[in-house]
């Protein structure tokens, strides 16, 4: 039996490939498809490809702030009465554009000549960007949430979500990503499956962070799918645009650009980049994309890094080398710090005077900010020195809720008003100024600071340190942490402001209380400080020292030595062996004898016999000092192992 | 049998310590241990020593450690012993107030329950009734060495009973310790021990001592340090009081009326609006009683700055100081009426109207017209 053969026909051929095509045509994948290829080059190369080759966006050359104003709020809730008002101001000629009534309430994206923004519950409004006007009203579909808004190419893009409605048997979120034109006309909609965050536009594209894990990129005018990145270990919070640029959060602790290596997606293999400015700061790099009360002002606009990422020099490389000369400058409440992103040395530090800045922005020369009283301000990125300054008329009971800038792409040309050639104050000044400041709700900018002026070399900084740890009304964090910082500076020569710090004792005719006594106890010991054993002596039988201090002073009586040391231990020891107030903290009183033994050898250890066998000492004190006398008698009966 | 052996640890102990050397003997707890183990019977020493070994060490050598580490111990130990023995040979001749002290102060060392505490403090009290140096010996001893608080109390309690004469130079660097034990109650006694020390031997420390304590937490300290003060008119102390005054602290005006002068009226008189009305008159008030307080015009110049104050407090202490200064009066009236009379002059005569009383009377009498 011979096998029968097929020669297809010419006509047959051609059939079959109409019919394949018209199959896989009618298959294309929607946008937001489970089942879509994620981290595919082929995809993702004609997005990079485009955003490259994408013009900067025209501008007028008019950096602009746009400030909303209102009376104060606290969460949700207003605490006045006053209008609520839209101002825009033109910062390159130094004067106020427009100011109109509305009720603000998300922050603002710009687009050409767009301006948007969510007006009360439920309306998305258009703007003349440059006179305020409404173009457009469109109202947020009912019983969906805005996560957020984007605007490019004077296409404004924003996200909804509905709940999952358990009760209608609905197991997951909703999302609809939206295109409008500048005239608030829809162009396209698309729905998600789950949950979509924040976008960010440029180029003619928009990307949202997806289902936490996935960054998805749509085309501008269509809202087809163009390309999807799925990072496999770690979450992707937020998505940002710069002209050319899409970068997303990686994790809570940084960020990677979006280029070839995306697909790689893990942390190790893609342009991630993190700031480390040290221990002690948590730093934001962006807003939570995934948290729709996020897209209001907030406190995140108080604390958060501002920070960008020059230009690739070799586009088709796709490899970023640092931040913009690696620094970010970081801002907390009043304050800013410009930083070095690697080990976060200061470079400079800025304190407005009283007033919160409630938003900040970075343009390429200069930080721009707008104060609560309506101060509008720019520092020297290069050197924090004010470059520019004017105020808003704010109407009565008003105050600074939060601002956008739109700094006219790389060349924002800022109107001379109000700069000032004075050179800042020295960093530690500023440094003092912010860690004693009254006001106790920025702690972790306080903290930071502690940190900075552990990098700052020089007694003054030590000298500082020690004010911080000795400081009365300043909260036990700053003072362990500045203790911390001196142990790990380990100056030499601070043993004589140790001594001093040492010194003071409680006195109730000058209203003194010794403070920190604990940490510079530890701090004596590490710089090893022998200067200052018998001042350490002297508050190991204090009456007012606190008993938690006890144990360290004890620790460092043992590190440093001397016969000061064994004589205060001593005493220590023999005077409240049987005192039962030691009975719930035997530490110091342990501590004691081991010191005693080890600092005064024979006589130590016949005082310890005694402590260890006088029947009234501390039961457990007892025991304790017995098992050492026992465990050192052991050792001391070895005999020695020659080598 | 717990008495007789508690008292053996302790004088055991006491030797090892005593036997530690310089170092250890330099000031107070060391110095005192020799002296301890004269006051113990030798039989319950001998039986102290043996079980000193036998039990505590054997105790703390568990798991096999025992043997080895009783050899590594027994140094000392023997030490001890031999110091032990000596002593014994000592003590054999001691003398019989010495003798007598042994159960006292085995009832002192007694530990225990509760009810071995009140006999160690019962012990202490009465220490305190016997005035013999021995006693007073073996109360600093027992201090030194370290005690509960409530037999540390009463130790201190009758030291202060002793009212010993002198300063025993022992006696100041035990109480010194205690005047800054971390218990207020036995820093507030150690201090009243330390204003018991007389002004003749050891004052360069004990005012220093009793200046440092007007700046003690506790309240009860700061009242028994300047009332000390006061008593014995310490001039060195009244920056210290005046401190003490503007911190509106009750023991401050007694005692700085006690100790002021004319300056410190001046310096009152600033103080008014800063320290309370009835402070300030008390203070003044002090001041006027005392028969060396002027000269004249400053009494004046006090009488006229209490009438200026308000309230009922300023009459009482003018009727008091005018009674006072009355002529034919009580002893202290007469002092003061007769020290004012010589601040005012040769021409003022014995029965002349002194200018502060007359002030004081006419201030009087505004008022209660009023």
């Amino acid at each position: 039996m011979s096998p029968v053969k097929w020669e297809p026909k010419a006509s047959t051929i051609a059939v079959v490939l109409g019919a394949g095509a018209l199959f896989f045509s009618a298959c294309a994948e929607p946008a937001f498809s489970v089942h879509t290829l994620d981290n595919e080059l082929k995809t993702l190369q004609p997005v990079l490809t485009r955003l490259r080759q994408s013009p900067q966006a025209a501008s007028s050359g008019h950096g602009m702030a746009y400030v909303f104003a209102g009376p104060e709020r606290r969460g949700d809730k207003d605490l006045g009465s006053a209008e609520k008002t839209l101002y825009g101001y033109d910062l390159t000629d130094g004067r106020l554009v427009f100011a109109t009534p509305s009720d603000v309430r998300s922050r603002f994206v710009v687009t050409q000549s767009v301006l948007a923004h969510r007006e009360g519950a439920g309306d998305l409004v258009l703007r003349d960007a440059r006179s305020g006007a409404a173009r457009a009203r469109v109202a947020l579909s009912e019983g969906e949430t805005l996560a957020g808004i984007a605007g490019d190419e004077g296409r404004i893009y924003y996200v909804t979500r509905v709940q999952a409605d358990s009760k209608k048997g609905e197991t997951g979120n909703r999302s609809f990503v939206t295109a409008l034109d500048e005239n608030g006309a829809r162009l396209w909609r698309i729905p998600a499956p789950g949950t979509v965050g924040s976008p960010a536009a440029t180029g003619g594209m928009v990307a949202v962070p997806f289902r936490y894990q996935e960054l998805v990129v749509l085309d501008g005018r269509s809202g087809k799918e163009l390309s999807r990145i799925r990072q496999k270990d770690e979450q992707i919070g937020f998505v940002r645009s710069a002209p050319g640029c899409f970068f997303y959060g990686v994790g809570d602790k940084g960020m990677a650009v979006l280029d070839e290596s995306s697909v790689k997606a893990e942390k190790k293999k893609i342009a991630y980049l993190e700031p480390k400015l040290g221990e002690r700061v948590r730093v934001f790099l962006s807003w939570d994309g995934y948290r729709p009360e996020q897209t209001q002002f907030s406190a995140f606009d108080r604390n958060r890094l501002l920070w960008d990422v020059p230009a690739a020099a070799d586009p088709g490389a796709g490899k970023v080398a640092d931040f913009t000369d690696g620094k970010a400058v970081l801002h907390s409440y009043r304050f800013f710090f410009n930083v070095e992103t690697t080990g976060g040395r200061v470079r400079w530090a800025y304190s407005h005077p009283r007033q919160n800045i409630m938003s900040s922005d970075l343009s390429r020369d200069a930080v721009l900010f707008v104060a609560q009283d309506g101060e509008l301000g720019a520092l020297d990125r290069k050197s924090g020195a004010r470059v520019f300054s004017d105020r808003l008329e704010l109407k009565p009971g008003q105050q600074v809720l939060g601002a956008t800038f739109d700094t006219a792409g790389s060349a924002l040309q800022l109107a001379s008003r109000g700069g000032d050639s004075k050179a800042l104050p020295p960093v530690l000044d500023v440094l003092h100024s912010i860690i004693f400041d009254k006001d106790s709700s920025f702690i972790s900018v306080k903290l930071f600071a502690v940190q900075t002026l552990g990098s700052l070399p020089g007694k003054d900084a030590a000298a500082e340190l020690l004010r911080i740890v000795t400081a009365e009304g300043l909260p036990s964090q700053l003072a362990k942490a500045a203790g911390e910082v001196l142990i790990a500076r380990r100056d030499a020569d601070t043993a004589d402001l140790l001594l001093a710090a040492l010194k003071q004792s409680y006195d109730f005719l000058d209203d003194r209380r010794p403070r920190g006594i604990d940490i510079l106890a530890k701090v004596a010991a590490a710089v090893a400080a022998k200067e200052t054993v018998p001042a350490l002596a002297e508050r190991l039988l204090d009456p007012n020292t606190p008993a938690p201090a006890l144990k360290e002073i004890v620790a460092a009586l043992t590190d440093l030595g001397g016969v000061g040391s064994a004589q205060a231990l001593r005493d220590l020891l023999l005077l409240y062996r049987a005192d039962a107030s030691f009975g719930n903290d035997l530490e110091p009183l342990r501590r004691a004898g081991e010191g005693l033994l080890k600092l005064d050898g024979e006589a130590g250890r016949r005082t310890l016999f005694y402590v260890a066998l006088e029947p009234r000492t501390l039961p457990a004190l007892s025991n304790h000092l017995g098992k050492l006398l026992a465990d050192t008698a052991v050792r001391r009966n070895q005999p020695t192992k020659k080598r | 049998m717990q008495t007789r052996r508690a008292a053996g640890w302790g004088v055991v102990g006491a030797v090892l310590l005593g036997l530690g050397g310089g170092g250890l003997c330099t000031d107070g707890f060391g110095v005192r241990i020799a002296h301890a183990e004269e006051t113990i019977e030798p039989s319950a020493r001998g039986e102290a020593g043996s079980k000193l070994v036998g039990n505590k060490g054997a105790a703390a050598l568990k798991a096999g450690a025992g043997r080895e580490s009783t050899a590594t111990t027994t140094k000392t130990e023997k030490g001890a012993a031999k110091d032990l023995g000596k002593e014994k040979k000592g003590t054999d001749k001691a003398d019989p107030a010495a003798d007598a002290l042994s159960p006292v102060l085995a009832d002192l060392r007694r530990t225990g329950g509760p009810s071995d505490e009140r006999a160690a403090v019962a012990a202490a009290q009465k220490l305190g009734t016997m005035t013999s140096p021995a006693a007073t010996d073996a109360l600093l001893t027992e201090l030194s060495t370290g005690l509960s608080p409530n037999v540390a109390m009463a130790a201190l309690d009758a030291l202060i009973a002793q009212k010993p004469a002198a300063a025993d130079t022992q006696l100041l660097p035990v109480l010194s310790l205690y005047a800054r034990h971390r218990n207020a109650e036995l820093r507030r006694r150690a201090v009243t021990a330390l204003a018991m020390l007389p002004d003749t031997t050891g004052t360069s420390q004990v005012v220093p001592q009793l200046i440092s304590a007007l700046g003690d937490a506790s309240a009860e300290v700061r009242q028994v340090a300047a009332q000390a003060l006061g008593t014995r008119h310490e001039k060195s102390a009244e920056p210290a009081l005046i401190k003490l005054l503007l911190r509106k602290d009750p023991a401050a005006p007694a005692a700085l009326g006690q100790v002021g002068g004319a300056d410190t009226a001046r310096a009152l008189s600033e103080m008014i609006g800063n320290v309370p009305d009835r402070m300030i008159l008390e203070t003044l008030g002090e001041l006027l009683k005392r028969p060396d307080f002027g000269p004249e015009q400053v009494r004046v110049q006090v009488v006229k700055t209490i009438g200026k104050m308000p309230g009922s407090q300023t009459l009482d202490i003018l009727s008091d100081y005018v009674k006072q200064t009355a002529p034919g009066g009580g002893q202290a009236a007469g002092k003061v009426a007769a020290k004012a009379a010589k601040d005012a002059g040769k021409d003022a005569g014995k029965d002349a109207p002194r200018p502060s009383r007359v002030e004081a009377q006419k201030i009087i009498e505004q008022r209660t017209a009023k």
